[in-house]
């Protein structure tokens, strides 16, 4: 049992995990490192409270383009929920066999595809379409549209996947109740799977916040508290990929503290999206159906 | 069915059809915009004036080794994630629930982060300056959890009793993986490996600052280079009249991915090697 070779294959499989929590770790002690220079020398609420974003003048302000972050992203989750959850709905009940295989293939074809791809279409297709309505085109609304054509077929595949936890239990069920086909779907199966809902949606809402590329190629990037939906908006990671190139001192350190007030989002929305995701009504569900049997 | 299901039901037809026509369109759109440019020059040339003239062949070869770097040394350590973690559950260990929790926030760190990590790290820190191997070591740390979740999912399908059998033939831990489980999986691995790749194919904003901007033929790994993703970024935002090229870019991306996805599909739909194996 306890031969040479057999501690080194568990030594190694150690090595494996403790690398990864390394990487973590390293990651968070890199960015704090090289956010500490700002953090120190203005205070943490100077990056809320200056009177904007003025590298030159030492005055960093994230708050325009953490509200720019947030708007675009709630902007992109209301286009999205919507349609993926009735597109998710159509595919798993009303398409059968060998189609709906073919339709998930091809959605998870789309899920693969680049965000720089997305943007290219966005900065040739959707901003001239927004142009005609209201100038510039390059807007808070493109960033949104582009964003949230992005995520659905990602979004469409984890509420599938969610519904088709909670059908063998619930579906036949709700049936044999007498209920039709809709009504399962709306009173029941909705209802059952709605923390692997929430979860999903919290999951592709972390994407979209951390989404740069596409966004940096039409969303205007002025730094600015939005108006209305034609205005262009900068939002955090689209300010650390541009000014990146050419940051020194304090200005980068700026930006790796943005960086970090990203990870923080992103780790909180992780968070909520963990504690949802167990299922716990169908947990019980099985436990009582075995302790009946 | 009363009005307000056939209500719900045309929304559900409406959202699909919407869905269809929109990803059409946009298939479409960088079919019919890119594919003029294609041809045998477009993929041997090596780009002229900032990518507005030649081909991609450079860009194609700094491509090819950043996904290189990334793959070798991600696909070790992930092994190793994997097998840890398909032989301990969750429960049952402190260390393992960390280690899954630490996958979890590493898989969803958002990509510029990564970028900034990356320039940081590999680039200043560890001097390796702006080259392909920063580049694709910073996209090893991207494409780990993925890969490691793909792996995990492979050796949880292998029946236990293989596992078992090759314990009472007196094998040893290293032997029962490398001798049997693992041959019997192969294909499901090589399809992960496939997958991971795309992922990392598709990544842009965390090399921007990892791997470089320069579009010349990469000599050494510790030269710096541009992945497709970041040609078409660039062709698109900085050279004015780029587009077309930007177009040929994005569908060259496109038909990789279509390619190297139907090649992962192709690896897991095939009769695994797991059935051949006589219990």
């Amino acid at each position: 049992m306890y031969h040479l070779s057999d501690k080194f294959f568990r030594l190694s499989q150690l090595l494996g995990g403790l690398i990864a929590t390394t990487i973590i770790a390293i990651i968070v002690i890199v960015l704090l490192i090289e956010a500490w220079p700002s953090v120190a020398h203005y205070g943490l609420f100077h990056f809320f409270t200056a009177s904007g974003w003025f590298p030159l003048e030492a005055e960093y302000n994230l708050a325009p383009m953490l509200t720019g972050t947030l708007v675009i992203t709630l902007g992109a989750m209301f286009i999205a929920i919507p349609l993926s959850l009735a597109s998710s709905i159509f595919v798993v009940f009303y398409i059968h066999g060998v189609y709906q295989h073919l339709v998930t293939r091809l959605l998870e074809l789309l899920s693969g595809i680049p965000s720089v791809v997305f943007g290219l279409w966005g900065m040739i297709f959707v901003v001239p379409a927004l142009l005609k309505i209201k100038s510039p085109g390059t807007s808070l609304a493109a960033g949104s549209i582009v964003l949230a054509t992005m995520l659905i077929p990602g979004l469409v595949l984890m509420c599938m996947m969610a519904f088709r936890q909670t059908l063998e239990h619930f579906y036949l069920a709700g049936r044999s109740l007498g209920l039709t086909k809709m009504q399962t779907v709306i009173q029941v199966l909705i209802p059952s799977s709605l923390p692997s809902l929430s979860s999903a949606m919290f999951l592709q809402t972390a994407r979209a916040i951390g989404e740069t590329m596409a966004v940096l190629m039409v969303c205007g990037n002025i730094i600015q508290y939005p108006t209305s939906l034609f205005d262009p908006v900068r939002t955090l990671s689209t300010n650390a990929a541009l000014e990146m190139a050419y940051a020194t001192g304090d200005h980068r350190s700026a930006l790796f503290t943005s960086g970090l007030l990203l990870l923080g989002l992103v780790a909180i929305l992780l968070k909520t999206s963990r504690q949802r995701s167990i299922p716990e009504n169908i947990a019980c569900f099985r436990s009582r159906t075995r302790e009946s049997l | 069915m009363n009005p307000s299901e056939k209500v719900i039901l045309g929304t559900c037809i409406f959202s699909i059809t919407l869905l269809a026509l929109l990803y059409g369109q946009i298939v479409w759109e960088i079919t019919i915009n890119g594919l003029p440019r294609l041809s045998w020059n477009w993929f041997t040339q090596a780009p002229a004036n900032a990518g507005l003239q030649g081909g991609i062949s450079s860009i194609l070869i700094s491509t090819m080794l950043i996904i290189c770097v990334s793959l070798i040394t991600a696909t070790p350590v992930a092994l190793a994630i994997a097998i840890n973690l398909s032989e301990i559950p969750a429960t049952h260990s402190r260390g393992i629930s960390f280690l899954r929790a630490s996958l979890d926030l590493l898989a969803s760190i958002p990509s510029i982060v990564y970028g900034l990590f990356g320039y940081a790290f590999f680039v200043i820190l560890c001097k390796l300056g702006f080259s392909l191997l920063s580049g694709g070591l910073t996209l090893a740390c991207m494409i780990l959890p993925l890969l490691a979740r793909l792996f995990e999912d492979r050796l949880k399908e292998i029946p236990i009793a293989h596992f078992q059998s090759a314990r009472a033939c007196g094998m040893h831990q290293w032997q029962i993986y490398f001798f049997v489980l693992l041959p019997s999986i192969s294909r499901g691995l090589i399809g992960s490996i496939i997958l991971a790749l795309s992922r990392a194919l598709s990544e842009t904003a965390a090399l921007v600052y990892t791997a470089g901007y320069v579009d010349r033929m990469p000599s050494t790994l510790s030269d710096s280079g541009r992945s497709l993703s970041v040609h078409i970024l660039d062709l698109s935002m900085n050279v004015p009249g780029g587009n077309q090229n930007s177009y040929a870019s994005a569908l060259t991306l496109l038909l990789l991915l279509l390619f190297i996805n139907s090649s992962a599909l192709w690896m897991g739909n095939q009769k695994s090697n797991q059935e051949r194996i006589k219990v």
